[in-house]
């Protein structure tokens, strides 16, 4: 494994049952995913996306295979483990925002620091500087039904990135928004990893968000077609 | 604190169905609350007047009479009471204590006998004891002559009707002496009183202690019956007499009112079945109207629940944010049904409702609901934590969802 890999795929296959009917989501996926990485995974609709990310996320299980998190196979973890991974190392963005409705913008971004007891004037500093790396400081007060679909991935990102974590993945997170909103949310993911070196993985199927990623692996029928490190000095300046 | 948030901010959620919940656990807790103090105070009406009425708190026997048959009349009767009553009447928490003779005997209009049970009375202690309950005190009063007159007698109702006798009356009363001969007075009719039932009353008299003393031909009395200020304070006070009156050389036997009040102990057992039962149905109707919003709720919210997780949250801790959630249905609910069962029963008691009797008895009873703040308390602490399980048990499946499945739910 290498040294600097956050999370490793090997050798994964993932069926789902629909009946008697076996789907075959992902087939003898292998992948790394470096420290710092800031990589896409595209392909079309049903190529397999979102379960290689499920997989990478510690949230669905390969049928075979294997998932290494900073050098631990999580197959072989317990539960408590995995929950401990989700909550200390890994964030998500969701495709459709999944923010908690009864709690403010503020106390969304919040969340994931007290789960991980952290201190709340250290927590307080925290939420308010990342609000304020994603343009939401004004909003904090804000419920989520009070936001732009824009807005609301913002908060998700935000969410994400709140407790520096190893890796944050993030599902389609332009897939709702138009384009505008959709390049803004990507501008920042960007500028967090830039500014924070924080590691993501994004999945889409839409070739001009590519062109934001340094390294894409294109999926197609549950198999990695080929893998293209695209990065070039200055291409990707907003 | 930011589960104690959700739970709280998840109720304004739905509001409709929050309502809805709180209407079941008001109407249903409120119910019970009502029901419960009704036959609460039926158990406290009837053991306070058994105990003004018959028992006492606390009896005094001679120390003999339960260990041994009396072969002769008063054989264990008390013959020191005037100083065991002076002993124990100066001791805290204790009102009175007045002397008692059963006698029983034929009594007589001179064309008709009848058989009939008595009591050999103090009036005047009598009334102070009977001062809440029971026989009306014009008539205890017509025990107690102006002009010191002992030869007097209050007839049951039936017995009097049996005899065709009315106060002002004489009659004759017969009964056997302690050494076994006859005797017989002429009584005068002072009054008549209604007892607690029709054939009680057909064969019951009462007469003065004096009456009866001179009738069994004895200065014995029967008992001591001692009354407290408060019925909780009968335990303590019980191992006070025994070990005061022992230390001070005297044979006796205790007995508190419990050992004594058979029909109260049935009567309180018979209600605790009921509001028992109606108990069981009432929170099981709750567990199921909550249980039905809350599966509701949470199937809605099973994206919610798989981004909770998700995000680190365990399942553990997802559970206690609904079991506070339904907890704080339950407490809000319960709050809403005491204040409606306090302002109910409130409301009830000052219309002054008198019920009809019930079977085997003369008089009606009010329809009055006695509020009982720890069982209030005992209500309220039962609803929370019914409708807080119904809500930890309807999450928990949610939980127990593989985390992708949950957040793909639709």
């Amino acid at each position: 494994m290498k040294k600097n890999a956050v999370v490793r795929v090997v050798d994964a296959n993932r069926q789902y049952w629909l009946g008697k009917v076996s789907i075959s989501a992902l087939k003898k996926v292998s992948l790394s995913v470096d420290l710092h990485d800031f990589m896409v995974v595209a392909g079309p609709s049903g190529s397999g996306k979102t379960t290689l990310l499920n997989l990478m996320g510690l949230i669905d299980k390969p049928t075979t295979g294997e998932v290494w998190f900073e050098g631990e196979n999580t197959s072989t973890r317990s539960l408590d483990r995995l929950h401990a991974f989700r909550r200390d190392k890994i964030g998500y963005v969701f495709q459709n925002f999944n923010l908690i409705p009864v709690l403010s913008v503020y106390e969304n971004v919040e969340y994931p620091l007290i789960l991980n007891k952290v201190p709340l004037k250290k927590r307080k500093k925290r939420v308010n500087d990342v609000l304020g790396q994603v343009g939401l400081y004004d909003r904090r007060k804000h419920r989520p039904r009070e936001l732009s679909g824009g807005e609301r991935q913002r908060v998700s990102l935000a969410r994400a990135v709140i407790k520096n974590p190893a890796l944050v993945l993030a599902d389609e997170p332009t897939a709702n928004l138009d384009s505008k909103s959709g390049m803004e949310v990507l501008k920042m993911m960007k500028k967090l990893h830039e500014d924070d070196g924080t590691t993501f993985v994004f999945s889409t199927h839409d070739p001009h968000i590519m062109e934001i990623a340094e390294r894409v692996v294109f999926l197609r029928d549950g198999e990695i077609e080929g893998e293209s490190e695209v990065r070039k000095e200055g291409r990707w300046s907003f | 604190m930011v589960f104690l948030k959700m739970g709280f901010r998840s109720l304004f959620r739905q509001k409709r169905r929050t309502l809805i919940s709180l209407l079941v656990i008001t109407l249903g807790m409120g119910s019970l609350l009502l029901a419960t103090g009704h036959s609460r105070f039926i158990g406290w009406g009837l053991r306070e007047s058994t105990i003004h009425s018959e028992t006492g708190h606390i009896q005094i026997f001679h120390g003999l009479f339960f260990e041994r048959e009396e072969e002769t009349i008063l054989q264990y009767g008390l013959e020191d009471h005037e100083k065991i009553r002076s002993e124990i009447s100066s001791l805290q928490d204790v009102r009175l204590a007045l002397a008692r003779i059963d006698l029983m005997g034929l009594i007589s209009n001179g064309e008709k006998s009848v058989a009939c049970i008595g009591t050999g009375v103090e009036p005047h202690l009598e009334k102070k004891m009977r001062s809440l309950f029971g026989i009306s005190s014009d008539v205890m009063d017509a025990l107690i002559s102006p002009e010191g007159e002992k030869e007097l007698i209050l007839l049951g109702n039936g017995l009097a009707r049996s005899l065709g006798a009315s106060a002002g009356d004489f009659v004759t009363l017969m009964t056997t002496t302690a050494d076994g001969a006859l005797n017989a007075l002429d009584l005068k009719v002072a009054g008549i009183f209604e007892g607690f039932s029709p054939e009680y009353d057909a064969r019951a008299m009462m007469t003065p202690l004096e009456t009866a003393q001179f009738l069994l031909g004895t200065d014995k009395v029967k008992k001591l019956v001692v009354l407290l200020d408060k019925t909780e304070k009968t335990d303590p006070v019980f191992l006070k007499i025994s070990d005061h009156l022992k230390e001070r050389g005297f044979s006796v036997a205790l007995r508190k009112w419990t050992d004594e009040a058979s029909y109260y102990q049935k009567v309180k057992q018979f209600y605790s079945q009921i509001t028992g039962f109606l108990s069981l149905v009432l929170f099981i109707i709750v567990f199921f109207s909550t249980s039905n919003t809350v599966v509701m709720a949470v199937v809605e919210r099973t994206t919610e629940i798989g981004t909770m997780l998700s995000l680190g949250t365990s399942r553990w801790q997802t559970l206690k944010t609904f079991f506070f959630e339904g907890s704080l249905v339950g407490l809000v609910g319960g709050v809403f049904s005491m204040l409606f069962s306090y302002t109910l029963s409130s409301l009830v008691n000052s219309f002054n409702i008198v019920l009809p009797p019930p079977p085997g008895l003369t008089s009606g009873y009010p329809l009055l609901i006695r509020n009982e703040w720890d069982f209030y308390i005992q209500v309220l602490l039962a609803v929370v934590l019914v409708t807080g399980a119904s809500s930890f048990f309807s999450a928990l499946r949610a939980t127990r969802m593989k985390i992708v499945d949950a957040l793909g739910h639709v």
